[in-house]
């Protein structure tokens, strides 16, 4: 109880109001959205928030942890696999779905940790895409998942579209999105904040001086994992709920997810809290924009939106080389959070309260 | 029981190299321990096979009377055994301070408590008004009492300093003996490797000299400055 309060304290001020504020914003955007009719604003915020979950799940093992994942399209695919075959074979809710999804994905986490963080840098994350690779070819040629063709989940009639989760056009789906965003974002504050968070980064600094300090980099990294895939795992069953398809190219593809989560968050900035979100809200909508107002109109410019987000990524390494909040902590635009207790301010902190 | 640290018979190869040859050394509680010999006496090798970092190829290590023979670093950081490395590693992008309180938290949960602690121990070895600095920007003197600061800060009974005052200036290296003299009337039990001979000499009540491996003497730093094989060692033998 006395945590919850000394990290409540850290909301007082110009950084509630803000939190606020954008929570207002993305919880009417919908609304107005629905109201005007635009579907296709809709959809890519829906994929911001979608990809904010992935890449802050991922950047929780990368920035914290320090470890560099290739395969996170593995916990995608599970999570979405489960809740589709949950819906199609179990009758099951996709709302428990989804979290089955994720757990299972936290503990297929589990398991490749085991083997994988045998391994260091470079290692981890080949060896981590070449597990996905297997996924993938074990999923094509199998019948009971649908094989190449993938599993489709039909419309149901209006009494169960609610048990089902199903909604016309894509804006409700967004509050989905939003709501498991939220609850990613406590959970991963309140690990962060914490004697966890504290050694994830201390094995991200350097592994053998961790070691020295009593800190057992296997047990955190898993920990981290755990937290990794299952929220990685979550969003594959959100977005089965939202597009009611899934095949193996979709679910374990290397680039369209396990490339593109890594890239919101570096271009956001994996050293920051909330860099992943700033990256994947700065990098949706240019793929999404580019893609249906660019490239589907004029054919001979197929793949431009992979190629502005290749400038993109080239413009933000050369001028926020730590992400676009890198930049704003340099520039003193935001501040990086201190180690010091919430509950002490930054005036007696510094000094010498 | 006072005996805190044994080595009986360790030994460690690396391809046809015996780094560490069959070394049985014995550490009492509450003693100050110099260990030194020339470059590649096998001085870092002994202690990363007592810090856990090696497993010995033969031997066994005992950690207060416990056999911790191939333990891992971490677990020997729980039992009681701090160490610091002959090349500083401060994590880098955290700050001092942070650094510190991570050390700290292996014997609490309470970030508010581990932070007190945390500015209490920067305070002790004088690095209070860096502590929110990032790690990367102290200077080497600064590094090293980071590193001191941090094996301190875990509480430990015995603290092994891998060549804390290499590199230091003479004012820097002194400061730096008058805090490990402190350390070690607080009560906690001391093995330093160094090749600074003045410092070692200095502080230690007992020194142990490695030579290609192999002990070559022990004793007071008198009986061991006065040792013919010790001199020969370090100074080569005469001609004539």
């Amino acid at each position: 109880m006395m945590r919850l309060k000394s990290i409540l304290v850290e909301f007082r001020g110009t950084k509630g109001y803000l939190i606020i504020g954008i929570s207002l914003v993305l919880i009417l955007l919908p609304i107005l959205f629905m109201t005007l009719d635009l579907p296709f604003p809709a959809n890519v915020l829906f994929l911001c928030l979608l990809y904010s979950i992935m890449a802050m799940a991922w950047n929780l093992l990368f920035g914290y942890c320090g470890q560099f994942s290739l395969g996170h399209s593995i916990f995608f695919g599970l999570g979405a696999y489960t809740t589709m075959i949950g819906m199609l074979y179990y009758n099951l809710t996709p709302w428990i779905g989804i979290f089955v999804g994720g757990f299972i994905a936290a503990l297929s986490g589990l398991g490749l940790g085991v083997i994988l963080f045998r391994l260091r840098s470079h290692w981890f994350a080949l060896a981590s895409m070449a597990i996905q690779e297997m996924f993938l070819l074990l999923f094509i040629p199998w019948t009971w998942v649908g094989g190449s063709a993938g599993l489709q989940a039909p419309i149901v009639s209006p009494d169960k579209a609610l048990y089902f989760a199903q909604y016309a056009g894509p804006y409700l789906y967004i509050y989905i999105a939003l709501g498991i965003l939220a609850i990613e974002l406590i959970i991963f504050y309140i690990i962060v904040n914490s004697k966890w968070g504290y050694y994830f980064q201390a094995i991200r600094e350097d592994e053998d001086a961790a070691k020295s300090l009593g800190i057992n980099p296997f047990k955190y990294k898993m920990v981290a994992m755990f937290f990794s895939a299952l929220f990685t795992g979550i969003a594959g069953g959100i977005y089965v709920i939202r597009f009611r398809f899934i095949d193996p190219f979709v679910a374990f593809n290397l680039i369209t997810i396990a490339v593109y989560i890594l890239v919101a968050a570096i271009i956001g900035g994996v050293y920051s809290f909330i860099g992943p979100i700033v990256g994947s809200f700065i990098f949706m909508p240019i793929t999404e924009y580019v893609r249906v107002y660019i490239v589907s109109r004029f054919p001979r410019y197929y793949g431009l939106q992979v190629f502005s987000i290749g400038l993109v990524v080239l413009i933000i390494s050369l001028i926020a080389p730590e992400g676009v909040m890198g930049l704003l902590e340099k520039r003193g635009i935001v501040r990086r959070r201190l180690a010091i207790p919430i509950t002490l301010s930054n005036k007696e902190v510094v000094e010498g309260g | 029981m006072d005996e805190i640290l044994k080595c009986d018979g360790v030994t460690k190869r690396f391809g046809g190299l015996v780094a560490v040859d069959n070394v049985s050394i014995s550490v009492k509680k509450g003693e100050f321990v110099g260990l030194i010999g020339p470059n590649g006496a096998g001085k870092t090798t002994l202690f990363n096979c007592i810090s856990g970092y090696y497993k010995p190829d033969k031997g066994r290590i005992y950690f207060k009377g416990m056999d911790v023979t191939g333990k891992p670093p971490y677990v020997l950081a729980k039992l009681g055994m701090g160490r610091t490395f002959q090349i500083v590693k401060p994590l880098p992008r955290l700050t001092v301070l942070e650094n510190v309180i991570i050390s700290v938290l292996l014997k609490t949960e309470d970030i508010e408590d581990a932070y007190k602690k945390a500015v209490d121990m920067l305070d002790y070895v004088g690095l209070r008004d860096k502590m929110l600095l990032p790690a990367r920007s102290l200077n080497v003197a600064e590094k090293k009492r980071l590193e001191l600061a941090r094996a301190l800060a875990l509480d430990p009974e015995l603290l092994l300093l891998d060549e804390v005052v290499a590199g230091l200036n003479p004012t820097e290296t002194d400061n730096m003996l008058n805090l490990l003299r402190d350390i070690h009337k607080k009560g906690h039990t001391i093995i330093m490797v160094e090749h600074v001979m003045r410092a070692v000499m200095n502080v230690s009540e007992r020194i142990i000299v490695l030579h290609h491996g192999k002990v070559i003497a022990k004793g007071t730093p008198s009986e061991v400055a006065n040792n013919p094989q010790v001199i020969e060692v370090y100074l080569g033998k005469e001609v004539v």
